[in-house]
């Protein structure tokens, strides 16, 4: 108890828990809402939020490496598809894996696991190849690097697409078990959230961020770049497998289309809108993105905007969103919430509102950058 | 070995065409160190500009050169509207900017124009082939490798002997000496971007005589494989990219050649193996000196 009390009142647990519990608050009332509103877990409001909630597992998960070190990774979406594809091939009904999955050894054939070890397996097969691919990445000057995870993503897609025994190629895999629940989806957002925040503050954690500002000056300061940013490679690409399992879980079918290019943008979008060096902006970014898809989808539909007639249209959602996208980095390059977590904004607002507009009280944020 | 001949041509062919479009992406890269992953959108712009030449009856040579035009205007554009902003950001951002370009362009061709496919015809001279010992040459390839040296020979000429060709290759080495020598700094990016965009419209033009249809997405990966050129050869090395651009060229064509048939889908999943492991033995690129950096 001692020790816990003293782990509580440590300089970092108060800083990760400022920063952590607002952003549990927010994942916990989105939570109750859905709860509230679909008591019976259907409709597309519940799928909207469920769906949100796993988005952002894989975008904090995303912010944990490329947030801390500046590297941007295309290779993340490919890890949540490695998540998915191990639960398929753990979850889905013997019958049918044989008829989909030819391919699978006979242990393999026969499981029929639930959520936990699902998960558990997805997570573990997510790190072991990160592991591997991050040995040969994580040596690599930083924009070799963007460029083998970009490679990384279409070897793991050329693999989903083609490899027929195993994943069906590109006609897709379906019959998961509906395993994730709101709650479920819940829980392990706070969780990722939190993990994410500890990480932030840790040891390992600060020094890929200074490796972030300048990597030179960081390893002549003794910082190991190399092992800050594998370490940081495997923990956010075993989040993302994790992320894939939940999602896997929850849609129950899904094709090789749905861990490319395309969600690539979309997560990295959602991690430039909310800003990159912060946990809170990985969320907000999230809430943010899921929102204009969900307007657009309403506009696609109807083909209606405030009156005016749209044409049904296919590519618009994702047009609007790199439009947002491309105006954030021009007027705000370092994202809706900058070096702020979501703490130091509420703190900046609780001062204006009572002190009329005085400035940020020093030690409200920590200031990054420059 | 006609065989072998054979694919060593197709392989000079299609390396021209990445050499072309690795060396736009080099230019801009060496100025202002901007990953342009909007330079492939550049070939789908040309190839829509083409589709629009051609639906209104225009002959191949004119809407060709009206394809070419209208890629270095876009290319300016892009300069203009997009890059100009956050030219003193970080290069993530960068970096990220141009993909938001690149994902935009190709979103408005899907949504204003047509998701599917579009007929951009090529003459019929450009397949007509000739046989000499077995060996096919068609016009396609001439055309590819002629183009592509004239354009590399004046690229030379304007870099070594005009002023602003003086200005970009100094640019390179140290932006802010080149402007107190009293160059105007958006002189030479306005140039660099013309420059990626004339050579991107010569290198859509070859790319849809073989294809003969444009649609939204095929930028991208051409794009990334310019990228991956430059990568190969150390990015921001000119000389690096056009060398990068041929052994892509080459590794393609080897192994779309020799791959086993029921591998055939992972060929660019295996080129892509090629450049990592390439990356991990020499990882500032196959082509680069051995300098150290500069703190």
């Amino acid at each position: 108890m001692a020790v816990f009390a003293r782990l509580i009142s440590s300089r970092f647990m108060r800083s990760v828990l400022r920063t952590a519990v607002p952003l549990v608050v927010v994942l916990v009332a989105v939570m109750v809402v859905g709860a509230v509103m679909a008591p019976d877990g259907r409709g597309a409001t519940y799928r909207l939020l469920v769906n949100f909630l796993i988005t952002v597992v894989i975008v904090v998960a995303l912010q944990m490496f490329t947030g801390n070190s500046g590297i941007v990774s295309w290779g993340h979406a490919a890890f949540v598809g490695i998540g998915a594809y191990s639960t398929a091939w753990f979850s889905v009904p013997m019958v049918i894996k044989e008829d989909i999955f030819p391919g699978l050894p006979a242990w393999m054939m026969g499981a029929e696991w639930g959520l936990v070890p699902c998960l558990l397996v997805s997570t573990a097969i997510g790190a072991l190849a990160a592991a591997v691919v991050g040995l040969a990445i994580c040596r690599m000057k930083e924009t070799a690097m963007a460029m083998s995870t970009l490679g990384l993503l279409v070897i793991a897609h050329g693999i989903y697409s083609n490899w027929e025994g195993w994943t069906r190629g590109t006609e897709g895999v379906y019959a998961l078990p509906t395993n994730t629940t709101i709650y479920i989806a819940c829980g392990f957002a706070c969780l990722a959230v939190l993990l994410a925040v500890m990480f932030k503050y840790s040891r390992v954690g600060l020094r890929l961020q200074a490796s972030r500002e300048d990597p030179l000056s960081a390893e002549s300061t003794g910082v190991s770049v190399v092992r800050a940013r594998y370490f940081a490679w495997v923990a956010s690409a075993a989040m993302s497998a994790l992320a894939g399992s939940l999602w896997a879980q929850f849609n129950l079918a899904f094709g090789p289309a749905q861990f490319y290019y395309a969600q690539v943008f979309a997560i990295l979008s959602m991690l430039v809108i909310g800003g990159l060096a912060t946990v809170s902006g990985a969320l907000v970014g999230a809430g943010i993105t899921t929102v204009i898809f969900e307007v657009l989808r309403g506009v696609e539909n109807e083909g209606n905007l405030f009156g005016i007639e749209v044409p049904q249209i296919s590519g618009l959602a994702q047009m609007i969103l790199a439009l947002i996208t491309l105006l954030i980095l021009i007027f705000r390059p370092n994202g809706l919430l900058a070096w702020w977590e979501l703490d130091g904004w509420i703190v900046k607002a609780r001062d204006r509102f009572w002190k009329g507009g005085r400035k940020l009280a020093p030690d409200a944020g920590e200031k990054g950058g420059e | 070995m006609t065989d072998f001949l054979q694919q060593v041509l197709n392989g000079i062919s299609l390396g021209s065409t990445y050499a072309l479009l690795a060396l736009g992406l080099a230019i801009v890269f060496s100025i202002i160190g901007l990953v342009n992953f909007a330079h492939g959108e550049l070939i789908t712009a040309c190839g829509y500009v083409m589709f629009a030449g051609y639906s209104v009856g225009l002959p191949w040579f004119v809407y060709a050169g009206i394809g070419i035009v209208g890629t270095v205007i876009t290319a300016l554009l892009m300069e203009r509207l997009a890059f100009r902003p956050v030219r003193n950001a970080s290069p993530l951002t960068m970096m990220l900017t141009s993909l938001g370009v690149s994902i935009m362009i190709a979103a408005a061709f899907e949504t204003f124009v047509s998701p599917r496919v579009k007929a951009v015809p090529a003459p019929d001279w450009i397949s007509s082939a000739v046989h000499i010992g077995g060996l096919r040459i068609q016009a396609e390839h001439i055309l590819t490798i002629g183009v592509t040296a004239v354009a590399v020979l004046l690229l030379l000429l304007l870099l070594k002997k005009t002023t602003i060709g003086v200005a970009m290759r100094a640019a390179a080495e140290d932006f802010n000496a080149v402007r107190l020598m009293g160059i105007k700094a958006n002189a030479v990016i306005v140039t660099a971007f013309a420059i990626s965009g004339f050579l991107a419209g010569l290198a859509a033009v070859l790319i849809l005589a073989r294809r003969s249809a444009v649609n939204p997405h095929m930028g991208i990966f051409l794009g990334i494989n310019a990228f991956v050129a430059n990568v190969i050869g150390g990015l921001g090395n000119l000389w690096g990219a056009l060398a990068g651009g041929f052994v892509l060229g080459f590794v393609e064509v080897a192994l779309r050649a020799w791959l086993p048939v029921n591998l055939s889908g992972f060929t660019t999943g295996f080129v892509f193996l090629f450049v990592a492991i390439a990356l991990v033995i020499r990882p500032g690129g196959l082509f680069s000196p051995k300098v150290a950096e500069r703190v």
